[in-house]
């Protein structure tokens, strides 16, 4: 299984219409599809406070292109919470970056091939550590 | 192209989309019909290999993953249908599965385009590992 997981950037790259970013996206889908097994393989994942930040309001009529994505949005469960306080205060990084953090860590453990779409890999791969996933800029 | 898709309306798009996203978790019994074969090998997966906690588990993970990734393919389909210049290049594939395998290519963007340049011209059904394997040979060769 390989999950991809969508940062802010990512998120509105879809969110927005024509968005510059689109194109990176995408092609970075089509890779991740390629390189799942037999293409079927592949989850995509939002932290919920990544769609906080994203303004990315399901409710509204401006999302009804993002909405058909098969988007998993991650909510914050306690231990999770407890987990993205930790890494906000180690790494002064913005709660959805350490929730991103969190989500790769427990992806990773349970599925393996992580991947995450950001205009930041430097930082995910901070939060993320101590484990490994593939950081791809947008 | 290797991943062309066929189209469906947004409409059964969305519904696809709403539905697995939904929290409901009733369920219900179905006359699904499987081959008696495929039930076993299915059953002796489930409890030898521990792929799922039961063949149910089982079935409707994998029936999910293959319904995300087809509705995936389909959503971006339709947002190239309307508008075409999104629609990325084999060499941008080409170079992001670089990315993801840590392929050192990664870093010859230059020449994964030429390789897809010269690949399509004579196999315009090339897909992303045919241009990094040619991408990889030509940098040998030049080296």
């Amino acid at each position: 299984m390989t999950v991809v997981i969508l940062d802010n950037e990512a998120v509105q790259a879809i969110l927005q219409p024509r968005h510059p970013k689109f194109r990176a996206v995408a092609s970075r889908l089509e890779a991740a599809r390629w390189r799942s097994a037999n293409h079927t393989r592949l989850t995509l994942h939002v932290p919920a406070t990544v769609q906080v930040e994203a303004g990315w309001d399901r409710t509204s009529p401006g999302s009804a292109q993002i909405n058909r994505y098969p988007i998993t949005i991650s909510a914050l469960d306690s231990p999770s919470a407890d987990a993205a306080a930790r890494i906000v205060s180690k790494y002064s990084v913005t709660p959805a970056d350490a929730h991103v953090g969190v989500l790769c860590q427990k992806l990773a453990a349970r599925d393996g091939r992580v991947i995450v779409l950001t205009s930041d890999p430097d930082d995910i791969e901070l939060v993320a550590s101590p484990t490994t996933v593939t950081a791809l800029r947008i | 192209m290797w991943y062309n898709w066929p189209m469906a309306s947004d409409q059964i798009l969305e519904q696809i989309s709403a539905l697995l996203a939904s929290d409901d978790d009733s369920t219900v019994n179905t006359s699904m019909r499987l081959p008696a074969k495929l039930r076993e090998a299915a059953a002796l997966a489930t409890e030898h290999l521990g792929v799922a906690p039961s063949t149910t588990a089982y079935t409707a993970q994998l029936l999910r993953s293959d319904i995300e990734a087809s509705l995936l393919a389909a959503v971006l389909e339709a947002h190239y249908g309307d508008v075409p210049s999104d629609r990325p290049s084999l060499a941008e594939i080409a170079l992001g599965v670089a990315e993801i395998d840590g392929n050192p290519l990664a870093n010859r963007p230059d020449l994964i385009t030429r390789a897809a340049e010269e690949i399509v011209a004579t196999r315009p059904r090339a897909t992303p590992d045919d241009v990094l394997l040619w991408a990889e040979a030509q940098r040998l060769v030049r080296s």
